[in-house]
């Protein structure tokens, strides 16, 4: 027998022994684990692009805008390790052929689910609310829809930074007796892709 | 966490946004926006209060604010400064038509001046010596053309004479003076019509019946309502067939302290009942009134426009539209498949509103430049600024 035969075995041993804390170190940060009341504050930010009109009867017509940008905040409240449920206050400017301002500020109501795959977190949700329609001297109060998903990768547990992308569906239905035509209601489509950063707390 | 705070705050929020509809739907309202299109050839922030052409087919156009005069050819684009009788400073401009062709009268330091080419001016004296004041056309019974212009003048009895000019070899001097009597108030006269059978003329608060040559005044009728009966503005005749609806007279007031104008009709003149009264709108400061002006009728869609103005240069709204056969009014226009009510003519006052005899129409305006819409070629032409 070799006569580093025994050496060998006990170096081997020895860091084995010492690697076995690491190894458990590492299967305990596997899965980040949320736990209900846990909260978390995400801040987005990024292009929004304006889509199609729809009129309530189906036909579409082009919004004339040019490419905005979006701000926003979103507090949410984890229920368990992958439902969460929280509001979120936007804030978009786009711009019309004559330089014009759109302002939607949307607050929105969300329920989102969390798919993981440490250390990454796909976000799927949707959100609904209503949204100031600010354009020249008119405002108007909207309904919205906002599905939305996103991929994040978690940098540590208390904070993940990634991507989102959410589709804005915004109502603005116009009724007779009032000074706006009804022929004048319209489904409004936004996209929008923002980076996101959350703090989870 | 404490969630009273932000929920109250949001709540507030929600109670303190106020939702303003104008008459427009937003995203409809961008859906129809188209970008401005300035040509360039005039200053963006010229007033333009009197509009007129040259030839048959037309291949002049003439504008002035009461300064300088400018013209362009119908296929140019850049208006050239046009002195009249020597003179840079214009006061008003119209044309008369008749064969051969038309003439384009001026008035230039209150003397009358034509012409049949538009850089040959003819000095034209008046019978009685008055100095020209003013040009109006005298619309016929389809809102739109003119062959004759009354003139006011200014003399030792202020405004009382008048002459018609209606021809494109006149008198020489002008006689063909209109006497609106000792009566007649010191204001001149500001639209005046030929509905077929007389001259109907208003200065002031009074309508005049004239048959060229005397003037003699008509008790008016309204609504009973003194606030409304301050300061005619406007005054067409609408008959014949390319108007649909109830033939007759329309009478435009301005406004009037803190009431805002209004539009009347009547199918005999003088016999008025409200088609419109105290008008506002949400381009003035709160409290602005309206206050109505000139008549021009669109046969495209068989609607009658009505300019507005408002006590303040910096503020307007455009103008009005009435559609005739419905006898519906409203401050934005519902022939808005262009842009219109997107662009800031709605904000304008509006100094004259003229339809070429080719179909184009022109909407001149106070300290914003000169707008034009094809409406010839199409409805949905954009306004464009000259």
């Amino acid at each position: 027998m070799n006569k580093l035969f025994y050496p060998t075995v006990a170096l081997v041993l020895f860091l084995g022994t010492g690697v076995l804390p690491l190894g458990a170190q590492a299967t305990e940060l596997k899965y980040d684990h949320r736990v209900a009341g846990d909260r978390s504050l995400t801040i987005h930010l990024g292009p929004v692009f304006p889509e199609t009109f729809q009129t309530f009867s189906g036909s579409f017509a082009a919004t004339n805008l040019s490419l905005g940008a979006t701000l926003g905040i979103d507090l949410d409240f984890y229920l368990n390790d992958v439902f969460r449920l929280g509001g979120g206050l936007r804030g978009k400017a786009t711009f019309s052929p004559n330089n014009f301002t759109l302002f939607m500020v949307p607050i929105t109501f969300r329920a989102t689910w969390e798919l993981k795959y440490y250390p990454f977190s796909f976000p799927v949700g949707v959100a609904g609310g209503f949204s100031f329609t600010n354009y020249r001297s008119q405002t108007s109060f909207d309904p919205i829809l906002m599905p939305m998903v996103g991929a994040y990768w978690n940098m540590s547990s208390s904070w993940s930074f990634g991507l989102d992308a959410s589709q804005w569906i915004v109502f603005q239905p116009y009724y007779s007796g009032g000074s706006v035509p009804t022929s004048d209601s319209r489904i409004a489509y936004f996209a929008d892709i923002t980076l996101g950063a959350i703090y989870h707390f | 966490m404490n969630l009273r705070i932000p929920l109250t705050g949001l709540a507030t929020l929600i109670l303190l946004a106020s939702c303003t509809a104008g008459t427009e739907g937003i995203f409809a309202s961008l859906e129809r926006e188209q970008k401005i299109v300035s040509l360039g050839g005039l200053n963006k922030y010229a007033t333009v209060t009197h509009m007129s052409e040259l030839g048959a087919p037309v291949n002049k156009y003439f504008i002035t604010g009461g300064q300088a005069m400018f013209s362009r050819a119908v296929s140019a684009v850049t208006w050239d400064k046009t002195p009249a009788g020597g003179r840079s400073d214009v006061a008003a401009v119209g044309t008369t038509g008749g064969a051969p062709g038309n003439t384009v009268w001026a008035i230039s330091g209150g003397t009358l001046y034509r012409s049949a080419d538009g850089s040959n001016w003819i000095s034209q004296p008046l019978s009685g010596g008055e100095a020209a004041y003013d040009l109006i056309p005298i619309r016929k019974s389809d809102g739109v053309s003119n062959d004759e212009l009354f003139l006011t003048t200014v003399g030792s009895d202020l405004y009382r004479y008048g002459y018609l000019v209606k021809s494109s070899s006149p008198s020489t001097p002008l006689t063909t003076r209109v006497d609106l009597g000792s009566a007649s108030s010191g204001l001149a006269v500001t639209s005046a019509i030929n509905d077929g059978a007389s001259y109907w003329l208003i200065n002031g608060a009074t309508l005049w019946q004239s048959n060229g040559a005397t003037a003699a005044e008509v008790a008016v009728t309204f609504d009973g309502n003194a606030a409304h009966e301050h300061g005619y503005q406007g005054l067409i005749y609408l008959s014949g067939a390319s108007v649909h609806g109830a033939n007759g007279y329309y009478l435009s007031t301005q406004s009037h302290g803190s009431t805002g104008g209004g539009l009347y009709f009547g199918t005999t003149a003088g016999n008025f009942t409200p088609v419109k009264t105290d008008v506002s709108s949400s381009n003035l400061s709160a409290g602005e009134p309206v206050s109505f002006q000139q008549f021009l009728y669109n046969d495209h869609n068989q609607s009658l426009w009505i300019s507005t103005g408002a006590s303040t240069l910096t503020e307007g709204t455009g103008y009005g539209e009435l559609m005739v056969p419905s006898n519906s009014f409203t401050m934005t226009p519902v022939t808005n498949t262009n842009n219109y009510n997107s662009s800031a003519i709605p904000t304008y006052s509006v100094g004259t509103l003229f339809r070429a005899s080719n179909g184009i129409y022109f909407l001149g305006t106070v300290a914003h430049g000169l707008w034009y819409w094809d409406i010839a070629t199409s409805t949905s032409s954009p306004w464009k600024q000259q």
